[in-house]
């Protein structure tokens, strides 16, 4: 699919920084996380490293240089990294500049998956397809976290790609869980019921519709007092409001729980009470949280679209369809048979262990190496296999 | 993604199998609750059927239609004015004023909610227009064609309309015919049993016709078609519609009428031949129009890549033909 | 052939084009036709309030057995909040939202719905489309279902709870083309049959009296305009074109407002303001004017233009308004203006000429006759009904 390697040694010579693009830097979001982390590796291999933003979250203010002064701070030899997961200015404007560019991209969701829940979004979306198509054959380096993203980059027209899994720290849960939501967690527990968790952004290409489908038939038939969390922020008005009037509709205020956008702690929390993570999101562009719940040793039940059978590895339940009666018979034997438990939870910790950060750190500044050189200050390395 | 997972590629081998096992199992369970009625199939489809009510379900098509509806949902303004309050009572306070006023600001933010209607309506207006433009675009900038008909080509004494009638005898719905005329086919047609109806855009003809309650609608082909529900049609006779129509127009009627037509529907087109339209007899009209009619040969390639099985009847003067044609597959490119 | 109507109203009270439309219909069926009909409605005269005050159960009125049946459900408070949402983006409604917007506008009645699903009629014809007894009696109604949906260009057009209504129609009956094609952008029925209809215009009351002897003008000529004077029936747009006209050409010529009177007309000597006139004085008022003026942009169908020429008199009419201008360019029964200028030049020129006066008050009286005089329509119409029947009831709505 990508052309080899070039050989090594020939070429410019190495770049002395490597600066990040991004349309915006937030909190607690995946791609927020991934470019925090990215530019402290590439920093760590000795490159100069800022991060150029449209748009900046406040906590994150300090870390962040707005794009319009990159051209004052150009230098030659500059490798630039854009972050691709929305439209924006920002693609046009590097559409233009000169710098080598790499491409890494975290996957634009389809415009059909908004339907006519969000037609804002779902024009955002065909014009972030749109400005791939633009920037894809330009780039010298396509990056995807996962190789169902690989085949975006390809499609759309990159050249050369490689697969480096996104930057996660997935330590930030071994801080202690908020003990108000743990407490709040565990007196439910006492009254009884198995408790169901899913993490995402609440818009309909997550499906938390047909998680609350899901767990209204396992109540019916295995577990009356089951509880669903859904953790995530939620943009879409419109989806919660119906989300909600058809939870109430089912009779199922008290047991299902739309938490919106939650500390870390808080999450510690909610992944050490969980009893299954749940996914019957339609498009994942790689899902952490699956990575997470396994760090957590919660079984992984979930439906197999996007890159959820790549991340996880073959250590989950994967489900063809999102029918109510299959989910609620795959959680109620993933949390009652504890045979099939043990070994869940034991292949998500090996799948885990095999993604960790200073692992997937290295791929990434390694697939950074091949268009910038090696970093300075370290003798040249063997060019990882970039495919 | 996982990294290379190389090793303990026995385990991997044997953990699959296992889970293989266990998903199995699950289908096993999924099936006997099934059947047992502890969770039967309809009730899955209700929960579907009851999401469903909850969400958007737009009438229009996407598009400029889209960002339209932004403005749209920015409009109103809602009356309802909130009644939480601190004070014990004080909810209960509220409310009695806000019912109270809840006519008289009912009242204002309707007032306010239709100016904020009409301009998203006007927005709309726009909108259609914009797609209107788009739509005589692809058939090449050039206004929509008119009916060119030869007299002597139409008519229930023309040559082509036993087979014709024929070859639509056995459809189960409803037939169209455009462009009809005063409904001389359409009333063939129906003769014979067809459950037929006809849209002409000459206002003239259909006025004449439709006093004896022939169904005759004064519209095109094209325009009718796109507001036919998608395979509700048994049949369609095209005449005197297609031979004046630019390529862009053709393919924009081709388009529309194969989504429009049922499964083994029947098609039937007469057209001029090119020394029919050429030729002295022809009417002034075909002279002026901007296109011009088609090869039998060609008819019938290019209905045979839209999934149709056609076949050709020439007239007895060489001047026109007969094209009869069978929607059988789904056609490749729809 | 037994047909039954299902409308929210009924009766010789009710003001309103769409019931008043189908109560002449079914009268018309059974004294031309000898058709047995009945109709099932509410006990409401009101379409605001759906107050029940009519008597509950059944009677006869004019040939025609008509059930009717307690209006549950009012306008609600809650209505406008719903509505005023759903009016700017109706087509985002959540299908819950629309049929809650269903059951605000009224009238609720169930047990209407139950009877009607329980009738032996061959055919039921639901008028109009936007009310509760049609949404949720041509959903269930087993018989065949002819719709007259009497539609204006308005947000409830576009909610998606109507899309399951016109697709349940086994046929539709419009009052307009340009009614039926507005229906046609918006959901998808070309294909079943339909039908044109429009309303049907009954003989000339007139008495013979002189027309400016029932005005009070005496001999002077006059051009008459019929209907609510009213700001959106366009009475003050042609007050003040007139006034200017009378500056401008100074002369014997008045102007008649004939109908109830809602808006200031400020007072002029040449202007008459009637009030609301019976039968007679109204006929004999048009059949003596030189032009009948139909000012409205906002006219469905405007029997007033229907009525002059039934009186030979030629018609002027708004140009905006479709209907009304449709009705003039198939007859060429009248011309149409869409501004000052163009109002003067109409005036100017048919009250010079005649015989074009003539011309369009022969032209038009054709055009009435041809497709609105009672025994034309309902036999049309009959004829309709009869060959809905005949195909059998179809596939129905999707939901």
């Amino acid at each position: 699919m990508s052309p080899a390697p070039d050989a090594a040694g020939d070429g410019p010579p190495p770049a002395r920084a490597v600066h990040q693009f991004v349309p915006a830097l937030i909190a607690r979001d995946a791609t927020g996380s991934h470019t925090l982390l990215l530019r402290q590796a590439l920093r760590e291999a000795g490159w100069r490293s800022e991060i150029f933003a449209e748009a900046t979250h406040d906590e994150l203010l300090a870390e962040t240089v707005p794009v319009e002064e990159y051209p004052a701070r150009a230098a030659p030899g500059d490798v630039l990294v854009y972050q691709f997961s929305t439209s924006s200015a920002v693609a046009e404007f590097l559409a233009g500049r000169p710098e080598p560019l790499v491409l890494d991209y975290h996957n634009v969701t389809h415009p059909e998956l908004y339907g006519d829940w969000d037609p804002a979004s779902a024009a955002r979306s065909a014009a972030a397809l749109d400005q791939l198509a633009l920037l894809a054959p330009k780039a010298a380096l396509g990056l995807a976290d996962s190789a169902f993203n690989e085949a975006d980059l390809v499609a759309a027209g990159c050249r050369r790609t490689a697969v480096v899994p996104v930057l996660v720290d997935l330590d930030r849960l071994a801080a202690p869980p908020d003990p108000r939501v743990a407490a709040r967690l565990r007196a439910g527990k006492a009254a009884g019921g198995a408790d169901w968790l899913f993490v995402g952004r609440l818009v309909p290409s997550k499906a938390q519709h047909d998680l609350v489908k899901a767990v209204w038939a396992y109540r019916r038939c295995y577990d009356p007092a089951a509880r669903l969390h859904l953790v995530g922020p939620t943009p879409s008005r419109r989806y919660l409001a119906s989300l909600r009037g058809f939870v109430a509709d089912l009779g199922l205020s008290e047991a299902v729980r739309i938490t919106g956008e939650v500390s870390d702690a808080a999450l510690a929390a909610y992944y050490a009470a969980a009893d299954a993570y749940v996914s019957l999101s339609v498009h994942e562009g790689f899902g952490v949280p699956l990575l997470e719940a396994m760090r957590s040793s919660v079984p992984v039940v979930a439906l197999s679209a996007g890159a959820v059978e790549g991340t996880l590895g073959g250590a989950g339940l994967l489900l063809g369809r999102a029918e109510p009666a299959l989910v609620a018979a795959a959680v109620h034997r993933a949390v009652c048979d504890p045979a099939l438990r043990a070994r869940l939870v034991a292949a998500g910790h090996a799948q885990v262990a095999r993604h960790t950060l200073a692992g997937s750190a290295r791929l990434a500044v390694e697939a950074v190496a091949t268009v910038a050189g090696p970093p300075p200050g370290v003798a040249a390395q063997p060019q990882a296999a970039v495919r | 993604m996982s990294l290379a997972a190389e090793e303990g590629g026995a385990t991997e081998a044997a953990d699959r199998a296992y889970l293989a096992q266990v998903m199995a199992e699950i289908d096993a369970e999924v099936a006997r609750k099934r059947a047992s009625g502890d969770l039967p199939a309809r009730l899955e489809r209700e929960l579907d059927e009851l999401f469903l009510e909850h969400s958007p379900l737009s009438g229009r098509g996407g598009g400029l239609g889209e960002s339209l509806r932004m403005v749209d949902a920015a409009a109103f303004i809602d009356p309802v004015v909130p009644i939480g309050s601190n004070k014990s009572g004080g909810a209960l306070v509220k409310k009695g004023l806000r019912t109270l006023n809840l006519w008289y600001i009912g009242y204002v933010t309707h007032q306010v909610s239709q100016f904020a209607a009409a301009v998203s309506r006007s927005l709309h207006l726009l909108d259609d227009r914009v797609g209107e433009l788009g739509r005589q675009l692809d058939a090449q900038q050039v206004a929509p064609s008119s009916v060119v008909e030869a007299a002597w080509a139409v008519g229930p004494d023309a040559w082509w309309v036993d087979g014709a009638v024929r070859a639509l005898a056995a459809a189960r719905g409803r037939v169209l015919h455009a462009a009809s005329g005063d409904g001389w086919l359409v009333r063939r047609l129906i003769a014979a049993g067809v459950d037929a109806y006809g849209v002409d855009p000459r206002p003239g003809p259909v006025d004449r016709g439709e006093l004896d309650g022939t169904d005759l609608r004064e519209e095109g082909a094209i325009e009718h078609l796109r507001a036919v529900e998608p395979a509700a049609l048994a049949g369609v006779v095209l005449s005197g519609v297609v031979d004046p129509m630019t390529h862009g127009e053709r393919d924009q009627l081709l388009g529309v009428l194969c989504d429009r037509l049922a499964p083994d529907a029947t098609l039937v087109v007469h057209s001029l031949s090119l020394a029919g339209w050429a030729s002295a007899e022809a009417p002034p009209e075909a002279d002026l129009a901007s296109g011009r009619p088609l090869r039998p040969g060609t008819w019938v390639h290019l209905l045979g890549s839209l999934g149709f099985e056609a076949s050709v009847t020439e007239g007895p003067s060489g001047a026109d033909y007969l094209v009869t044609a069978v929607l059988r597959g789904a056609p490749p490119n729809r | 052939m037994k047909v039954a109507f299902c409308t929210p109203r009924y009766g010789t009270a009710v003001m309103g084009g769409a019931e008043t439309a189908a109560r002449q219909l079914a009268e018309h069926l059974v004294s031309l036709c000898g058709w047995e009909v009945e109709v099932y409605s509410t006990c409401a005269l009101d379409h605001l309030t759906w107050e029940n005050v009519l008597d509950e159960g059944d009677g006869t009125l004019n040939g025609v057995d008509v059930h009717r049946f307690r209006a549950v459900g009012g306008r609600d408070v809650d209505f406008y909040g719903l509505d005023g949402r759903l009016r700017v983006a109706p087509t985002e409604a959540t299908r819950r939202e629309a049929q809650r917007w269903v059951d605000l506008n009224g009238p609720v009645a169930p047990d209407l719905v139950d009877a009607l699903c329980e009738t032996d009629a061959d055919v039921v014809a639901f008028y109009p489309y936007l009310h509760y007894p049609t949404v949720r009696g041509i959903a269930r109604c087993p018989r065949p279902a002819v719709l007259h949906p009497a539609a204006h260009d308005e947000p409830a057009l576009y909610l998606p709870v109507f899309r399951g209504t016109y697709a349940s129609a086994d046929g539709f009956c419009f009052h307009t083309t340009a009614e039926r094609r507005l229906v046609q952008r918006v959901h998808p029925t070309a294909d079943r049959p339909q039908i044109v209809l429009g309303l049907g215009v009954g003989a000339s009351a007139a008495t013979g009296r002189r027309g400016g002897e029932v005005l009070g003008i005496g001999e002077r000529p006059y051009v008459v305009s019929v209907g609510r004077v009213d700001d959106h029936k366009g009475s003050s747009m042609l007050a003040a074109f007139f006034a200017t006209y009378k500056e401008r050409h100074p002369g014997p010529l008045a102007l008649a407002l004939v109908g109830p009177v809602s808006a200031k007309i400020p007072p002029h000597p040449d202007i008459v303001l009637t009030g609301v006139v019976d039968e007679p004085d109204k006929w004999d008022i048009v059949r003596d004017a030189t032009v009948s003026v139909s000012p409205s942009a906002m006219e469905s169908f405007s029997l007033v233009v229907l009525e002059a020429w039934v009186e030979r008199v030629p018609v002027v009419v708004n140009a905006l308004c479709d209907p009304t201008r449709e009705h003039c360019e198939r007859s060429g029964g009248g011309l149409w203006f869409a501004g000052y200028r163009e109002f003067e030049a109409v005036l100017d020129r048919l009250l010079a000429d005649e015989k074009l006066r003539r011309l369009l008050g022969e032209r038009g009286r054709a055009y009435v006759e041809r497709h609105y005089d009672w025994p034309v329509l309902i036999a049309r119409y009959a004829r309709f009904l009869t060959e809905v029947v005949g195909r059998g009831k179809g596939a129905g709505g999707v939901y």
